[in-house]
C-alpha cells in the first residue's frame, strides 16, 4: 500500500512539473503575479511529493518488504539498518529517484531562499527547474520505476552488494548528487537570466551562493569516493582515472571555473557570456555524467544500468536541455556584449588565465575519457587511456595552473604595475628553487622535487596574501577565509599527491606462521591466520603484527570475505585490507587466500595519502566558508565600495 | 620572507625523507630478484588489467591481473627484455592492455587535442589583451 | 557565421557521436587482438595425468576448440552442457583448458566427473603464462584452432548452441573446405 502511494506521488510531481514548467514561464511573460506566484507554489509542492515518494521507498527497505522488487533485489533479511536506508540508492532506480528528489529541493530553494529575486527572473528559473524535473521524472516512471512490485513475493532478498556495505561507500551518492544535481540551479539561472535578456553583476551575486554550495557538496562526494575506493577495492588506489571518476571530476573542473568567473562577473562586471556559458556547460557535464553511468556506453566497476534503451532516453534529455539552452545563448549571446576589458598584469587577467586553463583540463579529461568510444566505433579496436596519458597532458598542465594561482591573488584587480609583477615573481621564483632544493635534497627525483616546489609554492603564496592582510584580517570577508583555505587545500593535495607517488613501495610475500617480511623500516609477522563465518559472509583472515624494530606497533587484520546470496546463487567477495593510517606513514596490508604452504601477503607503504582526503576537505571547507559571507545574503543592492575593496 | 623559506627548508628536510631503500633489503637474497621485482613492477604498471577498469596489472588484485604478472616474471627469467614482454601481450590482447595509447594515426587526436587547446587557449588571451589594451574606452 | 553558435554546434556533434555510438550497441566486449596468430609454445601438464606433458604440438594437427573454463566460475558450469553437445557432434576436436588458479587439480577433475568430460585433452593451468599468451580475459571462453594452431575465432563468455550454429560452424566448414 504504502508502495503504491510512493508511486502515485512520483506521478504527482511529474503532473506538478509540467504544470512548474509552463506557467510561471507565461507569468513571467505577461508579468502576472498571480501565475508567477503559481511557479513557487509548485515547486515546492513538487518537493513535498518526491519527499513523501523518498519516504514510501525508504519505509519499504527499513522494513523488510520484499514484495518490493527493489527491496527484493538489493537488501536480505540480515541488512543492517544503516545499510538498509542508503540500499535505497545503490541501484539505479532508487538513485534516480534520489536524483530527481534532490533535484526538487534545489528546486524549492528558489521560493525558499530567492526572495531577493526579481519575480520574473525567478519564476523563469523555476520553470526551468520544472521542465528538467519533468524530463527526469519522466524517465524514472517510463523506464525505471522504483516502487515495481515483485508478484510473488520473494521469502528472502538478495542482499546488498557486500562491496557497498560500507559508510563511505554509503554516503558517496548522497553528496554527489547534492553537488552535481545542485548545478541544475545555475543552468535554470542562466537560461532565465538569457531569457530576462540580462546577465550582470547582480545575477552573478545571486548564483553564486547555490554553485559554491553544489561544489563544496561534490568535492566531499568525490573526496568520499576516493577514500572508499582506496580502502575497499584491495590495493591503496586513490584515482584510477575511471570513466565514471572522470565523469564526476569535470563537473567539478567546470563549477570551479565557474566560480572564478562569477567572481569577476560580481565584481567588476565583465565576462557574462563566459559566465552563463559555463553555467550551462557545468550541469550538462553533470547530465552527462547521468547518462554515462546509466547507458551502459562504458564499463567501470561503477557503472548502474546497462541498458541502452535508457541510455537513448537520458541522451535526449541531455539533448533538450542542453541544446535548448544553448540556442538560447546564441539568440541572445548579441545583447551580453559587454566591453570584456582585463589586463593582463591584474586579477582579473590571472582568474581569465585560470578559466582558459580549467576549460583545457576539463576538455582533456573528457578527451580521455570519450576517445575510446570513438576509437570503438571508428576504428572497432579498443583503447585504453590510464594514468599515462594523464600524467603527461593534465598533470603539466594542472601545474601551469597553480604557478598562476600563487601569484593571481596578489595582483590588484585592475593594471597592477609591472615592477610589482617582477617583484612577485622574483619571489615565486624563490620559493619555488627553495622547494626544489628541499625535494633533491631528501634524496626525490627531478619530478617529485617539481611537485614539492609546485605544492609548497601554493601554500607559501596563498598564506602571504593572509599575510600581507594580518593588519586587516577583521575587516576581510568569509569569502577572502574561503579562498586561502581552498587555495592552501589544493597545495596540500600537491605536497600529498607528490610525496605518495614519489615515496610508495610495495612488497608481496608468502608468509607461514610466525615469518614476518620487512618494507619502509617495518617489520610485518603473521601471527594468525583462520577462516570462519561471520555475520551474513564467510571469511578467511590473516593478522599481522606490525613492529619497528624490536618494538610492536599495531596489530593488523586483512580479510577476503564471502558474501553468499541467501537464495543458494553465487556469491560476491570482497577484500578488507588492514590498514593503519598515520598523519605521515600509512601501512596497508592484503592476502590472498591460505594455501597449506602459507599465506601471500601483499604489504603498502603509502606515505602521507591522508593527507590527499585532508587537503580535498579543506578545499570543500573553503567552500562553505565562502557562503558565510554577508554580501553574498539577501542583498538587493550592490555597493560601489564592493567594487574598489581588495577582495 | 627569509624567515619563511629558512623555516620552510627546516620543515621540509623534517618531514620529506623518503625512507631509505636499506631499510627493506633485509631479506631479498640477490641482485637479480630484486632487478626481477623492479622490472616487473614497471612492466606491470604500463599494463591494464583487462578484467577491471583502468588499473594497471600492478595495482589490481584480481586473478586475471595475478595471472598477467606470473606471464611477466616466467619472461623475465627467460631472459626478454622488458619491451619485448610488453610487445608480447600487446599482440594478444592488442592496444587495450597498454595504458598509455600508443601514438599513431588513429591517436594523433587524442594526443593532440590538449596541448592545441593549451596553444589555443594563450593565442586566444595574447589577442584578447592586444585587442583590450589597444582600446582608449 | 556567428560566433555564439559554436558551442551549440558543437555540442550537436558530440550527442550524435554518443547516439550513434550507443546504436552502434556492443561497446564493451573486446576485440580479439590475437586473432590470427599461432598459438604460441607451451609446456604444462594434463589435467588427468601429471606425469603426461603437454605442448603446442598437442593442439595442432586437426581443427580444434579450445574451451577455457574453471571450477571457480558459475558461468563456465552453465554452458557445459553446450560443450557436451558440440563434443558429441564430432565434428571438431574439443580441448579443455583448467585455468585454476588458486583453486586445485582435483577440483577440477572432480568438476568434470561431475558435469561430464566432452574434452579429448585437458590442459591444467593454474597460474600459467599460456594464458595470457592466448589473450585469455576471462572464462569461460571458447577458442577455434586451425590445423597449423591458428587462432581463428573466439567466443567470450557463455557458449550457447546458438553461437555454435551461427558463429563457429560456418568458419570451421570453411576451413574444412581449405
Amino acid at each position: 500500500m504504502l508502495v503504491e502511494l510512493g508511486h502515485i506521488l512520483l506521478i504527482a510531481a511529474l503532473m506538478i512539473s509540467i504544470a512548474q514548467a509552463i506557467i510561471p514561464l507565461i507569468g513571467a511573460r505577461k508579468n502576472d503575479t498571480a501565475l508567477m506566484a503559481f511557479g513557487d507554489r509548485a515547486a515546492l509542492l513538487q518537493c513535498l511529493a518526491l519527499t513523501g515518494a523518498m519516504a514510501a521507498l525508504a519505509a519499504s527497505f527499513i522494513y523488510h518488504d520484499f514484495s518490493v522488487k527493489l527491496v527484493a533485489s538489493h537488501s536480505d533479511s540480515e541488512t543492517p539498518l544503516l545499510y538498509r536506508i542508503t540500499g535505497i540508492w545503490s541501484n539505479h532506480e532508487g538513485s534516480i529517484l534520489l536524483w530527481v528528489f534532490v533535484l526538487s529541493v534545489y528546486g524549492a530553494m528558489l521560493p525558499i531562499f530567492g526572495k531577493s529575486l526579481p519575480k520574473t527572473l525567478k519564476a523563469r528559473a523555476i520553470a526551468i527547474q520544472g521542465l528538467m524535473s519533468f524530463g527526469f521524472i519522466g524517465f524514472t516512471v517510463l523506464t525505471s520505476n522504483p516502487f515495481e512490485r515483485l508478484i510473488p513475493a520473494a521469502y528472502e532478498g538478495a542482499g546488498l552488494n557486500p562491496v557497498l556495505q560500507d559508510p563511505a561507500a554509503a554516503f558517496h551518492p548522497p553528496f554527489l548528487y547534492l553537488g552535481y544535481v545542485g548545478f541544475s540551479l545555475s543552468m535554470s539561472l542562466a537560461c532565465a537570466a538569457l531569457l530576462e535578456g540580462k546577465v550582470d553583476a547582480m545575477w552573478a551575486r545571486w548564483l553564486r551562493p547555490w554553485v559554491l554550495l553544489a561544489w563544496s557538496f561534490l568535492t566531499i562526494g568525490i573526496t568520499l569516493g576516493s577514500f572508499w575506493a582506496y580502502y575497499e577495492l584491495g590495493w591503496g588506489g586513490w584515482w584510477m582515472w575511471d570513466p565514471v571518476e572522470n565523469v564526476s571530476f569535470m563537473p567539478w573542473l567546470a563549477a570551479t571555473a565557474l566560480v572564478h568567473s562569477i567572481l569577476v562577473l560580481s565584481t567588476r562586471g565583465s565576462l557574462p557570456s563566459w559566465t552563463v556559458l559555463l553555467a550551462i556547460t557545468t550541469f550538462s557535464l553533470s547530465l552527462m555524467g547521468t547518462f554515462v553511468v546509466r547507458s551502459g556506453l562504458l564499463t567501470s566497476v561503477h557503472a548502474f544500468a546497462d541498458d541502452p534503451a535508457r541510455g537513448i532516453y537520458l541522451l535526449m534529455i541531455l539533448g533538450v536541455i542542453t541544446g535548448g539552452a544553448l540556442l538560447l545563448y546564441a539568440k541572445r549571446a548579441k545583447m551580453l556584449q559587454a566591453h570584456d576589458r582585463f589586463e593582463p598584469l591584474s586579477k582579473s587577467g590571472a582568474l581569465v588565465v585560470n578559466n582558459l586553463l580549467l576549460i583545457v583540463l576539463t576538455a582533456t579529461v573528457f578527451l580521455g575519457t570519450f576517445y575510446p568510444v570513438l576509437q570503438k566505433g571508428v576504428f572497432s579496436t579498443d583503447l585504453s587511456i590510464g594514468r599515462p596519458f594523464y600524467n603527461i597532458t593534465f598533470v603539466p598542465i594542472m601545474m601551469t595552473l597553480i604557478l598562476v594561482m600563487g601569484i593571481g591573488p596578489h595582483l590588484k584587480w585592475e593594471r597592477d604595475s609591472g615592477a610589482r609583477f617582477k617583484s612577485l615573481s622574483r619571489n615565486s621564483a624563490l620559493v619555488l628553487i627553495t622547494g626544489l632544493a628541499v625535494g633533491f635534497v631528501t634524496g626525490h627525483s627531478w619530478l617529485a622535487s617539481t611537485g614539492i616546489a609546485v605544492g609548497l609554492y601554493l601554500i607559501v603564496g596563498t598564506l602571504a596574501v593572509l599575510w600581507s592582510r594580518r593588519k586587516i584580517l577583521g575587516r576581510q570577508t568569509a569569502a577572502f577565509f574561503g579562498f586561502v583555505l581552498g587555495h592552501v587545500g589544493l597545495g596540500v593535495m600537491t605536497l600529498a599527491i607528490t610525496l605518495l607517488t614519489s615515496g610508495e613501495m610495495d612488497k608481496t610475500k608468502r608468509l607461514g606462521l610466525g615469518e614476518q617480511m620487512s618494507l619502509a623500516g617495518y617489520d610485518f609477522t603473521l601471527t594468525d591466520s583462520a577462516q570462519g563465518l561471520r555475520d551474513n559472509y564467510q571469511v578467511t583472515s590473516a593478522r599481522i603484527m606490525v613492529s619497528k624494530g624490536s618494538q610492536p606497533l599495531w596489530p593488523l587484520v586483512t580479510e577476503n570475505r564471502n558474501y553468499p546470496d541467501r537464495r543458494g546463487a553465487q556469491g560476491t567477495g570482497t577484500t578488507e585490507a588492514g590498514f593503519k593510517m598515520g598523519l605521515k606513514d600509512t601501512v596497508f596490508v592484503t592476502m590472498s587466500d591460505p594455501q597449506p604452504e602459507g599465506v601471500i601477503i601483499k604489504v603498502n607503504y603509502h606515505p602521507f595519502v591522508i593527507w590527499i582526503w585532508l587537503g580535498a576537505l579543506m578545499i570543500a571547507l573553503g567552500g562553505f566558508v565562502s557562503l558565510a559571507d554577508r554580501r553574498l545574503r539577501s542583498d538587493p543592492k550592490p555597493s560601489l565600495q564592493d567594487a574598489s575593496r581588495p577582495s | 620572507m627569509r624567515i619563511l623559506l629558512i623555516s620552510l627548508l627546516v620543515a621540509g628536510l623534517s618531514l620529506m625523507a623518503p625512507p631509505s631503500a636499506a631499510a627493506q633489503t633485509a631479506d631479498t637474497p640477490s641482485i637479480s630478484a630484486e632487478e626481477m621485482e623492479r622490472r616487473s613492477k614497471d612492466i606491470g604498471r604500463q599494463l591494464r588489467c583487462v578484467a577491471c577498469q583502468n588499473q594497471s596489472i600492478e595495482e589490481s588484485p584480481a586473478m586475471a591481473a595475478q595471472d598477467m604478472r606470473f606471464f611477466i616474471r616466467e619472461k623475465l627469467e627467460a631472459g626478454l627484455s622488458d619491451e619485448a614482454i610488453i610487445e608480447e601481450l600487446h599482440k594478444s590482447y592488442g592496444d587495450f592492455i597498454l595504458l598509455k595509447p600508443p601514438l599513431k594515426p588513429s591517436t594523433y587526436l587524442l594526443w593532440g587535442l590538449p596541448f592545441i587547446l593549451l596553444l589555443g587557449a594563450g593565442l586566444w588571451f595574447w589577442r584578447a589583451v592586444r585587442k583590450y589594451s589597444d582600446d582608449p574606452a | 557565421m556567428k560566433k555564439a553558435l559554436i558551442p551549440i554546434i558543437l555540442f550537436a556533434v558530440m550527442v550524435a557521436g554518443l547516439a550513434w555510438a550507443l546504436m552502434k550497441g556492443d561497446t564493451k566486449t573486446l576485440d580479439f587482438a590475437g586473432q590470427g596468430k599461432i598459438i604460441p609454445a607451451f609446456e604444462q601438464t594434463e589435467l588427468f595425468d601429471e606425469a603426461r606433458m603437454l605442448t603446442e604440438a598437442d593442439v595442432k594437427g586437426e581443427i580444434s576448440i579450445i574451451n577455457v573454463f574453471g571450477t571457480w566460475c558459475p558461468p563456465c558450469a552453465v554452458e557445459h552442457p553446450v560443450i557436451m553437445d558440440i563434443a558429441e557432434t564430432g565434428r571438431v576436436r574439443v580441448i579443455g583448458l583448467a585455468w585454476q588458479r588458486n583453486n586445485s587439480r582435483e577440483d577440477a577433475v572432480r568438476w568434470l566427473k561431475r558435469l561430464g568430460d566432452p574434452y579429448e585433452l585437458v590442459i591444467f593451468v593454474k597460474y600459467a603464462g599460456l594464458v595470457s599468451a592466448l589473450g585469455v580475459t576471462k572464462a569461460p571462453e571458447t577458442y577455434l584452432l586451425d590445423k597449423s594452431g591458428r587462432l581463428i575465432h573466439r567466443h567470450d563468455g557463455q557458449m550457447s548452441w546458438q553461437v555454435w550454429e551461427e558463429d563457429f560452424l560456418p568458419l570451421i566448414a570453411q576451413l574444412e573446405s581449405q
